[in-house]
Formats: structure tokens, sequence, C-alpha cells
């Protein structure tokens, strides 16, 4: 897993909880990098899965509602340092339908070790549509929370409803409806 | 307060090693740049040189280009050409000014060449255009072009280049190939037989109107004969076959020997039966694929077998029958005799071929055989008799009819003969013969005797009666009544026995077979026989007065009516005789009768009264011979005689004459 991933989940870690929490749900877990991380370097995703238990359990959130939250901070990150891709588009729902046909493959040129989930697109409309999230880190909760952060950074809005293909999260049906 | 110090130190610890991390990171990926711009370098200037290498070589090729080589620009006017294009165009843009590649297009090919020009600059290359020009020497030809559009630095394209070629020859050439081909599809599209090409993967590459008929296949497309597939495979499929199982194993056999099979034999269900021709095709000993021919010989076999069976039975006819069969050649040497034959003559058919066929004829016969043979070879058929000798030396008797016998293509092959051996007939013919040459001289021996016989008798009679006449002269008075009562009875003795010889006379003379035909009225001879004859003034005859005028000889007829009217006067004894002569009207024969009111004879004696020296009534005048003469001439004239009587109430005789009496 990439190492901005990292850097900027724990810079969302100091900034909501101190750098006490940080510093716990490192000491607490079993790092092999010993929660040393560059944005331009690659961790292994184990990592990441040890730091939001610990944080889960230090917070009394669910992992599902940091992710949410985390992609909140995510989207702000994508805003400042990559505010080009935003500006590619004006809707949303072609944002999100090129997500695997061209977001990802710029995605690629800057880290090309990127190990990206994957969207395929199943039915799309002016107003509409439908994918399958596929990926093993099974964190489509993350996407959830872009997906929202996109609508708002357009000013619309949308109901997604997730239908969980396979029970251990791996493949996600995303259906958005504009509103 | 210490513990927040460690968790800083701690913190600043772990963004040191972040930022040693991402340094080593950064190092490492510099350095593999470094490396590869090292490596772009030295490709880049591999380029270059091999760019530079091309130019020149493209420059020298140009220039030495054999095709035409032409640069225009965007509206065509010509910018630059080689020599090849100033030889192949006639035009030079030095000297001809303002020469336009678009101008030079002949009228019919202007349209699509505008159509072609617009394609080029949108696509920035033109390949394969076929168009016609007019050249300076006012020839046209036809030009296949291949252009490009040339680009500057800023990619913005500026000139038009293109290499021209004459397919002028080559179009012409091609024009007759397909003619030729067309030719050869034609004639093999309307071949009374299927043929089918199949390329070495067994895809069909021909297959002609005729296999889609003989083997009833679906919609056909000339293009595209059954898109490439395996017809065999297909046809086999219909289960059109006998022996479908066989025929499929039989198919198998002959793609992978890929050996040339002909005349193999398909039988449908349908009962048509097809001729298989296999042929692999080979070129240079490389296979190419496989070439097959379907003929159907339904017919042809059909006809082959009722010719067998025909053949089959003219050969039992001809070995079988009663006649002996012989074929000879022009120079009559046997060929074929049938067994009949070799019976008659003895001879084994081996013995007899090659033997000159008047070899087992007897010398008189070669002679004719020698003339049949000539009549012969002027297509004369004829039959001969001749005489033959068989192997035991036997002479026998044959009646040959021969026919000039000729090949299908009307040469005179010979002659064949069929023998009838005749020689019990001919024996028969021969002993028939004899007999009638001896019968023939003792019936003329005969008459001779008879003549000689009563003319000699006849003398001593009138010297007997001219005796006893005297002897009668000289005893009257002496001799008692009774004697003189017995010399009359001599005399009249004498007369009678005068009268019998004369009969007999008349007899033997009414066999002689000289006819002398001529017109005999009968009325005219009856009446001058009534005048002749005695009748008695009790008897009353009446004629028929249509009585009719026929060819005959008079003499014979006078003597038959003589006869009949004697006869009936000499029957008469009644005191009114009546006598009735006439005819009954008959479509074939003159039928006559003689009525009479006289005695009658008995039925018994109606056969009998016809026979010579058969007389009923012991009358002094009566021979017996009468009836017997009538009934010799009317056989003579090919009639009949036969008669009608009741014992006392008198008689009818009928007599017929033949209307046309053969001479």
């Amino acid at each position: 897993m990439k190492g901005i991933v990292f850097t900027e989940f724990l810079e969302l870690v100091e900034e909501k909880f101190g750098l006490v929490m940080v510093d716990t749900i490192i000491e607490e877990s079993n790092l092999p990098s010993n929660g040393i991380y560059t944005s331009v370097g690659t961790y292994d995703f184990a990592e990441m899965l040890q730091l939001l238990t610990s944080l889960s359990a230090h917070t009394n959130i669910s992992i599902d509602d940091l992710l949410e939250v985390y992609a909140d901070h995510f989207f702000e990150v994508i805003k400042r340092n990559y505010a080009f891709f935003l500006e590619m588009y004006t809707d949303p729902i072609e944002l999100l339908a090129s997500i695997e046909n061209h977001i990802h493959k710029e995605v690629i040129k800057i880290y090309p070790d990127a190990e990206l989930p994957t969207f395929e697109v199943v039915e799309k409309t002016q107003d509409s549509l439908v994918m399958i999230y596929r990926s093993s880190r099974a964190m489509y909760h993350f996407g959830l929370g872009l997906m929202n952060n996109t609508f708002d950074h357009f000013n619309t809005t949308a109901t997604i409803v997730t239908e969980i293909l396979k029970e251990d999260g791996t493949e996600v049906k995303f259906v958005i409806q504009k509103t | 307060m210490e513990n927040k110090a460690a968790i800083l130190k701690r913190a600043l610890q772990r963004e040191k090693e972040a930022r040693r991390q991402s340094e080593r990171i950064l190092e490492k990926k510099s350095a593999e740049l470094y490396d590869l711009t090292l490596q772009l370098q030295e490709s880049n200037n591999k380029l270059q040189k091999l760019f530079i290498a091309t130019r020149s070589e493209l420059t020298g090729v140009f220039a030495n280009l054999v095709d035409a080589y032409l640069m225009m620009d965007l509206s065509g006017n010509v910018l630059k050409m080689n020599e090849a294009a100033i030889a192949l165009l006639g035009y030079n843009n030095i000297s001809d000014d303002n020469l336009n590649i678009l101008d030079i297009v002949v009228e019919e090919d202007k349209e699509d060449m505008d159509a072609s020009f617009k394609l080029l600059l949108k696509d920035g290359e033109l390949k394969d255009l076929k168009i016609k020009i007019l050249t300076k020497y006012n020839t046209v030809k036809i030009l296949h072009i291949n252009c490009s559009l040339m680009y500057n630095e800023a990619k913005k394209a500026v000139a038009i280049q293109g290499i021209f070629r004459d397919i002028t020859k080559q179009r012409e050439d091609e024009q007759k190939l397909l003619s030729s081909e067309n030719r050869l599809f034609l004639l093999i599209e309307h071949l009374d037989s299927g043929v089918l090409l199949q390329d070495e993967l067994n895809n069909t590459v021909l297959a002609n109107k005729r296999l889609y008929d003989l083997f009833n296949l679906p919609e056909r497309d000339v293009d595209n004969p059954l898109d490439s597939q395996d017809i065999i495979d297909i046809i086999e499929d219909k289960d059109l076959f006998e022996d479908n199982e066989a025929i499929k194993e039989r198919y198998k056999e002959l793609i992978s020997n890929r050996v040339e099979v002909l005349g193999d034999e398909l039988v449908l269900r349908n009962g048509k039966v097809l001729e298989r021709n296999y042929s692999p095709v080979f070129e240079d000993n490389v296979f190419k694929g496989h070439l097959w021919s379907f003929n159907d010989i339904t017919f042809k076999k059909k006809y082959r077998k009722s010719l067998e069976a025909e053949r089959q039975k003219y050969s039992n006819i001809i070995a079988n029958m009663n006649l002996g069969l012989i074929e000879v050649s022009v120079d009559n040497k046997i060929l074929m005799a049938n067994q009949t034959l070799c019976k008659m003559t003895g001879y084994e058919e081996s013995d007899l071929l090659g033997r000159y066929g008047a070899d087992l004829v007897y010398k008189e016969g070669v002679d004719a055989i020698e003339k049949v043979r000539a009549n012969r070879k002027n297509g004369i058929s004829s039959s001969y008799e001749v005489v033959a000798y068989t192997k035991k030396g036997a002479k026998r008797y044959w009646l040959v009819s021969g026919a000039p016998n000729y090949s299908i293509e009307g040469k005179l092959l010979g002659s064949i003969g069929v023998v009838l051996d005749i020689t019990d007939l001919k024996n028969l013919e021969l002993q028939k013969e004899a007999l009638v040459r001896k019968l023939e001289k003792s019936n003329a021996e005969l008459q001779e005797y008879a003549h000689i016989v009563s003319h000699d008798l006849k003398s001593p009679l009138r010297s007997i009666y001219a005796l006893v006449s005297w002897l009668k002269e000289d005893n009257e008075g002496k001799l008692d009544d009774m004697s003189m009562q017995n010399f009359a009875l001599i005399e009249s003795t004498l007369e009678k026995m005068e009268q019998l010889i004369t009969d007999i006379l008349n007899y033997s003379s009414a066999g002689a077979n000289t006819i002398e035909l001529e017109q005999v009225n009968t009325s005219a001879v009856i009446k001058e026989i009534l005048q002749l004859v005695y009748i008695p003034a009790n008897i009353k005859v009446n004629l028929d007065t249509e009585m009719p005028v026929i060819q005959a000889e008079k003499t014979k007829i006078q003597q038959l009516f003589q006869n009949l009217i004697s006869n009936a006067i000499k029957f008469i004894d009644k005191p009114e005789g009546v006598i009735n002569i006439g005819i009954i009207p008959d479509k074939n024969v003159y039928k006559f009768y003689v009525k009479d009111n006289g005695i009658g004879i008995e039925q018994k004696y109606h056969e009998k009264i016809f026979e010579i020296f058969h007389s009923l009534n012991k009358s002094k005048d009566s021979t017996g011979i009468g009836l017997s003469i009538v009934k010799k001439i009317v056989t003579l004239y090919g009639g009949d005689v036969w008669v009608e009587s009741e014992n006392g109430n008198g008689t009818t005789f009928y007599f017929t004459i033949n209307k046309k009496i053969r001479t």
C-alpha cells in the first residue's frame, strides 16, 4: 500500500486525536516498518489494518466510520495536491465513471507499483451510475467516503446505496443516484 | 511530561527515519533515471545515424528510381519529377509550365481522381489508386499510384509525393487472363461431370453446378462455394449412398493415400450410379489439393447390363439352335463356328478355326462360293446350296444363307452364314424326281401300248366279221334258223367288241395332256350331238336357252355331252321319255346337268359307275367306258362329276367345269 495512505492517515490521527494517539497505535501494533512511513515508499497493507483496528479500539469508532472520515481527509489531500484530476471533470458521475479508465491510469504514472481497486461500470445514465468495486483490501467505505466528497465538491447531492456482493467486502455494488 | 517527551522523541525519530528513507528512495530513483537517460541518449544517437544513412539512401533511391516519382503541391501542381516520370508522362515540369496532375487525367476518371485526391488530403496517404491519364504523346496509360503527404517540422502538410507505375500492359494481360479464366470457368461450369477442387486443407476451391445437382446440395454461391467447407463431408452427411459407411472409409483412404484412382462406382439410394475419379494435385512435387469428378453413369450402366443380357441371349440361341452358324473373314478363313456346325461337319471347333471355308465344300460347290463371295463384297446377301463333305467323307447337302458382316465403322469384315443340312430333304427330292421320270415314261409306254393293241385287235376282228358274214351268206337256206340266229349273235358280239376297242382308243386319247383351248359354244355343240345320235320318237330333249360359251377343247366337250346324252337315251324305259339339259348358275364354275326320267341308279352304285368297264346294264351298246371318259375329261378341266338318282325315278348327272382353266 502506498506510503501516502499511511502518512496522511497518521496526519489525520494526529489532527483529530493528538500525537499521543499516533504514538499509542504505532507502539501497540507490531509493525515491520516500525511506524516509519514516507509517501514515496510502499508498505504492507496489514500494517494499515493493525493501525485501523488499534485506533478503532481506542476511540470506540467503527473501522467503517473511521474509513469514511479518512476519506474526507484524503479528499482534501487530493484537492490540495492533485487538483487537476478534479478540474478535468464538470460532473461527478462522469468523474466516478472514469476512475478505472482515466484516474487510475494517471495514478499508475506517479506510482507505478500501486495496487489499485477496480471499479467496473455496470450501468450509467445522466443521473445514475452502478459500479462494482473489487479489491482484496475490502476498503469500500473509503471509496464511499471519497464518492460522497466528490458530490459535495461539485455541489450536488446523491444517494449511494451499497450492496455487499461478497461477505468479506471484497466485492461491493455501488448504486448511485443523483438527487 | 517525561512521557510526552518520550513520545515526541519517538515521533521525531520516526520523522528523521522517514526522511532518510525517502532520501534513499529518491537517490535510488535518481540513479535509475540517470541510467535511463544515458540509454536514451545512446539510442538517440543510433537513431540519428540511422536516419542520416536512410535519408541519403532514399535520396539515391529516388534519383535512380525505376518507377516514376513525382512531387506536387497540395493542388496537384508538379514540383519535381524524375527521369522515369518524364519518360512515362512525356511532360517535363521544367519545359511544361503549370503541369498539374489533375489535368492529365482522362475525362471518365476525373471524378474518381478528384475524390481520391480529397481522400489523400484528409488521410495523408493513398494506396493502389488506378487511374487513366493522357500522356503528352496522346496515348492513354493506366497508372498505379501510391502517394502520401509530406510534412514540415511543424507537422503541417506541404506537398504530395507519389510513385507512378505504368500498368497498362499488366492490365491488358490481366484482362486476357481474366477472360481465359472466364472461359475455363464457363467450360467447367457446364461440364456434364460434377467437378470439385479442394485445397490441401480440404477447403472447397471450385465446385461446378453439376456437382450441386448431382448431390442435391443446397443453394449455391458461385463465388463462395459452401463457405469453403469440405463438400465431401456435406455430401456424406446427407446419407445419399447405399453404403454410406464404406464410402466414408474409402474417402479417407483416398485423401490420405493421395494416389490417382479412377472409376470408383458409387451407388446412390435413389438408384443412380456415379463414377468417381480422384486425382491429387501436385505442383513441383508439393501437394496442392484434391481434384474430384463425378459422372452419372446410371444410363450407361443399365445399357451395358441389358446389352450383356441381350448378348447372353443371342449367344445361347446361337449355341443351341439347330442351324449351323459360321463366320468367315474376307479371305474366307473360318473365324467362328457354333456347336451345331461342328456336329454337322464332324470337326472340332479348333479344327475349323483358321481353315478355309471352301475346304469343307466339294469341288462342284467351290465355284458357287466364289461367286457368292464376289456378291458379298458388294453387300449382297444370298442363299445357295452346296455339297459338303464331313470329316468322315460323307456327302451332305447344305443350304447356306449368307450375309456380309460389317464392323462398326462399316468396313467389310467377312460374312456370316447360317447353314441348314438338307441332305435328307434333298434325297427325297431326288427320289421323287426319279420316280416322276419313270412314271412319265411308263405312262407313255402304256398309252402307246393301248393304242397299238386296240388298233391291232381291230383288224383280226374285221377279218372274223368278214368271215362270219361270208359263212352266213354261203349257208343261207342250208343251215337251220337256230344256226342262222347264232351267226347273228356272233355278229352283234363282234360289233360290241369293236365298240369296246373304239372306246378304249378314245379313253386313251382322252388322257392326252395337250390342251388347245378355244371358245366352245356349248349350245351349238349339244345341238350337233342331238342330230348325230339316234333319238327314239318317244323321247323329248329340252335344252336350256342360256347355255354358255366356255374356254375348252371342243372335241372333249363334245365327248362329254355325247356320253351323258347317249346314256340318258339308253336307260329311258318310260313310254314318254324326257331329257333336260341345262346349266345352274355358279360364281366359280360352269355347273351343267343332264336329267332323264329313266330307270335310275341305286344309291350304292353312285360312285362305282364312274370306274372303267363298270356297266350296270348288260345292254349291247354299253361298254362301261362312257362314264369313265366323262370323269376323265371333267377332272382334266378341274371339275367334278356326280349323280343324283332314285331307283326307277330317273337320273340327273351334274358336272362342273372350272371357269378359269389353267393351261
